[in-house]
Order: structure tokens, then sequence, then C-alpha cells
């Protein structure tokens, strides 16, 4: 997915609150030059569209500062908003040109209805919907679609049963587990006295 | 019901309840989770029934999480008695919830049953509650 936004150099004596009120939401560009960082503005609506399209921590935006010699790559490290309303307050770029591996959080979709879940009416426990990676900036996997459809009851799979697309390592603990399948048609008895 | 095992004071002042959720206002365990949208004092009973409505419809499988509990003492003084005397006695406990919060969450169910269990858990509620799901729900 290729995004591009277009951002304004925001000045020291500027106010956030008046910013947000003019349509303008005040952002942050760092990682592009050793530990500096610069303030930013985007247009309210581009923001919003930026968010809805792209994913924290995952997907490359082209950012581009007329007002800088810089423009390049950059992702999403941090969405600040509203608990429910989503406006938002707050964006930072965390810049990848300048890096050869880059750390992010790809999430996990389970595909398929396993067989413990099917046949013997046990429950998925996703321990996490998130992984994080270590991997080139061109080669974020967007996402990670694990099959869960042959696990039965009482099994689980790990950290390092999960298919990694080339050139990407998991930095979680390998032995740390992702999801699992529990319960089942002789615990739920059991499980039903305890309830009530 | 939920309550605290043991605390170190048995009675606290009533506070304020100014603000949004800074916390706990996010998906972090389940993917579908009920949000609190005015601030309010949940009591444990309101919380059992919550959990018990949600339990009742989803019958097994999934799994629900409880994101408040009521840590609070709330005091009340016997009814017809005069003024003064002091504080009255702990009669129940209550979480302080600021909009924002997840107070539940489920995963392991599809999202209709999702909703539906949580639309009745927001009956029990004495506020204005919100469905939220996460963002890159696809399973």
């Amino acid at each position: 997915m290729d995004l591009a936004i277009e951002c304004q150099k925001r000045s020291a004596d500027s106010k956030p609150n008046a910013l947000r009120r003019a349509g303008k939401i005040p952002a942050v560009l760092y990682g592009h030059n050793g530990t500096d960082s610069i303030s930013l503005t985007i247009d309210a609506k581009a923001a919003g569209l930026l968010v809805r399209d792209a994913s924290l921590n995952n997907t490359l935006i082209q950012v581009n500062v007329p007002d800088l010699p810089w423009s390049g790559k950059a992702l999403l490290r941090e969405i600040q908003a509203h608990p429910w309303k989503r406006t938002l307050y707050h964006i930072s770029f965390f810049s990848v040109s300048s890096h050869e591996y880059i750390d992010v959080t790809v999430p996990l979709y389970f595909v398929g209805e396993s067989i413990g879940v099917k046949r013997d009416g046990g429950s998925i426990d996703t321990a996490t919907t998130e992984l994080q990676v270590r991997c080139a900036p061109n080669l974020i996997p967007e996402s990670i679609s694990i099959d869960i459809s042959p696990l039965g009851l009482g099994e689980s799979l790990s950290v390092h049963q999960i298919p990694l697309p080339d050139g990407v390592t998991a930095l979680d603990d390998a032995d740390r587990v992702v999801v699992a399948i529990f319960g089942g048609k002789a615990a739920a008895g059991a499980e039903d006295g305890a309830a009530e | 019901m939920l309550s605290p095992r043991r605390t170190k004071f048995r009675k606290q002042q009533r506070g304020r309840m100014k603000g949004l959720a800074t916390r706990g206002s996010e998906l972090n365990f389940g993917d579908y989770g009920l949000q609190a949208l005015e601030p309010c004092w949940i009591t444990s009973r309101q919380i059992e029934a919550g959990r018990r409505a949600m339990t009742r419809y989803i019958r097994r499988g999934g799994k629900i999480w409880i994101r408040i509990f009521p840590d609070k003492p709330v005091t009340m003084r016997p009814a017809e008695t005069r003024m003064g005397s002091g504080k009255g006695a702990p009669e129940f406990w209550v979480a302080v919830v600021k909009p924002g919060r997840i107070m539940f969450e489920i995963a392991g169910v599809p999202e209709a049953t999702a909703r539906e269990a949580i639309r009745l858990a927001s009956f029990k509620m004495p506020i204005k509650t919100k469905f939220v799901k996460r963002e890159s729900e696809e399973t």
C-alpha cells in the first residue's frame, strides 16, 4: 500500500489546541537524523484518511515536508486520539529511510476452523493478535495469516511455528504461545457448574 | 461478586470523576468490548449482572475479561439517624469509571454473538455505553 502525506513545519511558539481548532493536527517526525526531531502540522482531513488506511507501526508512508530539504518514508509510531470519538490529537512519524532493519508490529490473522473447535467443541484462546518482527523497511509484511485448522483440543501454536516471509525474523520469545485450543465437551460440564 | 480481599483503610472519601480514562481505554485482550461513555461508579452487583448476562448468552466457548475492579468502599448511614456521630458503615464496593474506559472484553465468538452479549450486558450498566471492536479484526 502506497500512502503519501504533505506536512508543514510547525513553529516552536504555535499552540497545539489553536492548531486543532484551525483544522490542523500537530505531528512529529523523528529517526531521520540521529536524535533530532521536527515538529510538523498536518491537515486534519488528510490525517483522518491516513489513519483510516494505514496501520500503526506497519504501513510505510511517504512524508513530504516542502519547508525542509528532507522527504522520505516513515512509519506511524503513535496516534493519540479521543477514546471513543476517535478525533485525532497528535501523530508521530518514525523515519525508516536511514535504517537497515526496523522493528515493527505485524497483525496476526487466524484462518480456518480448528478441529478442536469443530469436532470437540473447544474454544480458541488467542494469546496475542500481534507479533513483533525485525525486517528491512521494504519487506514489512502487512499481516501474517496462520492456519489453525490442524489444531486439535489441547494443542497450541508457538512463535517459532509461525510461517514468516523471507527476510523477516520474529523478536518475541520463540516458545511464547500465540494460539491454543482449550476446553471441550468433557470440560464444559464442570465449567457450567462453576459458572452459575 | 468482586471485592478486595483486604484493604489498608476501611473507608474512603468520595473523590471526583473529572476527565477521560487514559488507561484501559483500548481493547487489549479480546476482539470486542463495552466502552463507557459517561463517568460513573459501577457497583460490584452491576459488574456481576453484566458478566452473568454475557456468560448466559454465549453459553460455552469464548472468553470474557472484566477490565474494571470495584476497589472503592461506599459507606451509608442507617435510615432515620440524626446527623453527626461519624461516617457510616461500608455497604458496598464500586469501580470508578471514566468516559472511554473499556469495562468488558470478549473473544472467541462470532461478531453477532459478541454484539448481542455486550448489548445484554450494557442494559445492566447505569450509564451510556458503546460496542467497540478491534480495528484489525479479520478472523
